[in-house]
């Protein structure tokens, strides 16, 4: 039996801290929106329960987009609800979460396709000519 | 595209894995060692094109208790990227080889790779009576650790043991127990105290070192990347301690509210560590989080430092060690709690950061 299957229920209070989290959110959107600055947010460096990460994902909401990365265990990445928010979950390939983050950006850059793994293709495709 | 980027994509054909793998293994690794997305890149960058480093581990007076922590890592899939990128030459416990060939085995590593290579000690030194209290293959710890570090590039004391004497220098220290840095004074060491620390401070500090060399560290030689912050400054039931309210005794109605358990004797606020946000056990929680206060495992000399259960301001049995901390770090909670306060304080750090990486990325090209 693993300790994740033991019945017992983790109980973490909200701690009141969504509002400042909002704020934040709020100006970093601005900032990109008028100078194109990118950012992101390590939820595990916030001081922020499980029932407040669950509440700001409630409240952020899923938007028209959302991208399974499969490498070392998935990785979800979706859009909010409001556009140039997304919300990027990374798991292990035992589907632990292992790290997670928002990012007010127009693309997350682990989504683009990166050069270097485009230059390997390239000469994959040549060699498949002959 | 540039040499450079030739041999680092090479380098990732040759392991299998693409960039995007990579990226996202970084920024988990960065995550946990409180670094900025942009040196997560950059670790990356150096990660895959370092030469296997050499890693002779030397366990003296411990109790395995550190090598169990480092071999239940949580991050399974971490740890197995970055032994790819270490050679683990002598290690009592892990090692295939006994008796003289394990002693042979590290004899060869320390001739091959002569001042090349990182050595990792966990357990405290004995040195009374000549240090008879504690031999490996009829040598000395004592005289064992000095053989070794001659020739180390750096040493990584891991666990309170060898980095503050540990349990087995807790009063009355019969066997005249020390650490690491109260022998050797002439190499780089780098402490990652706790009993035991946490895997992942151990494998991220052994990855800082292989890439940009040796990391940020405070004045009692830890790395600020896990080390900055005290756990009372990360703790999810800081919002409460900031507003006043404290569980009055274990598992009473404040406490299972999250209300802050700093009169159960939490030494929280005078304790530097990644517990709060890193946490244990698959990341599943950390003591706090389980209703009990922190005991102080990381720091100097915690065994002696009075009553678990004893708040740090209403004095302990020793109270010289704890109240003055204690004091400090209330005053600065007076100035700094918020969320947006914590926020721009971190910002500040990640920023300060990144130049400090970036100008050491430059040194090693």
């Amino acid at each position: 039996m693993s300790t994740l299957n033991i019945p017992v229920e983790i109980s973490q209070p909200a701690s009141g801290m969504l509002p400042s989290v909002l704020s934040d959110l709020i100006q970093h959107l601005q900032n990109f929106i008028e100078k194109g600055q990118p950012h992101s947010i390590d939820l595990a460096r916030q001081p922020l329960t499980s029932i407040d990460l669950i509440e700001l994902e409630k409240l952020l909401g899923k938007g028209e987009l959302s991208i399974t990365l499969s490498t070392i265990g998935d990785s979800e990445i979706f859009e909010t609800a409001f556009s140039g928010i997304w919300w990027v979950k990374h798991y292990t390939a035992d589907q632990i979460l292992i790290s997670q983050f928002i990012e007010i950006t127009n693309i997350p850059d682990i989504i683009k396709s990166q050069p270097e793994d485009m230059q390997l293709a390239l000469s994959r495709l040549k060699s498949q000519r002959h | 595209m540039s040499d450079k980027n030739k041999q680092f994509a090479s380098e990732l054909e040759r392991h299998g894995i693409s960039r995007r793998t990579f990226l996202k293994f970084c920024s988990s690794m960065a995550s946990a060692m409180a670094l900025s997305p942009a040196a997560a890149v950059a670790m990356a960058d150096k990660l895959v094109t370092v030469h296997r480093q050499s890693v002779i581990w030397l366990s003296f007076q411990e109790c395995t208790g550190c090598t169990e922590s480092l071999t239940r890592s949580h991050k399974p899939s971490m740890e197995n990227l970055i032994f790819d990128f270490i050679s683990l030459d002598y290690h009592h416990t892990l090692q295939a080889a006994s008796g003289s060939a394990a002693e042979l085995a590290r004899e060869q590593a320390m001739h091959a790779n002569k001042g090349k290579y990182i050595l990792v000690v966990d357990g405290s030194i004995p040195v009374k009576d000549g240090g008879v209290y504690s031999t490996i293959a009829g040598m000395t710890n004592l005289d064992m650790l000095q053989q070794v570090a001659k020739d180390a590039a750096a040493i990584v004391a891991v666990g309170t043991c060898a980095t503050f004497g540990g349990l087995p220098k807790a009063s009355p220290n019969p066997t005249g127990a020390v650490s690491v840095s109260d022998i050797i004074k002439d190499k780089p060491i780098i402490n990652i105290p706790g009993c035991p620390p946490i895997p992942v401070v151990l494998t991220g500090v052994l990855a800082h070192v292989l890439t940009f060399g040796i990391p940020e560290l405070d004045g009692m030689g830890r790395p600020k990347s896990f080390y900055g912050d005290t756990i009372h400054d990360r703790c999810y039931r800081r919002p409460f301690y900031d507003r006043g309210l404290f569980a009055k005794s274990f598992d009473d109605e404040g406490a299972r509210k999250g209300w802050c358990l700093f009169e159960l004797g939490c030494k929280g606020p005078v304790v530097h560590n990644a517990c709060a946000t890193v946490k244990w056990n698959n990341g599943t929680s950390f003591p706090i989080q389980s209703g009990h206060g922190c005991l102080g495992c990381s720091e100097p000399d915690f065994w002696d430092a009075g009553s678990f259960y004893k708040a740090l301001s209403t004095g302990t049995d020793n109270p010289g060690k704890w109240a003055g901390v204690a004091l400090a770090a209330g005053a600065a909670a007076g100035v700094a709690s918020g969320y947006l306060n914590r926020v721009n304080k971190e910002e500040a750090e990640r920023n300060h950061k990144e130049v400090t990486l970036k100008d050491m990325g430059g040194k090693n090209e």
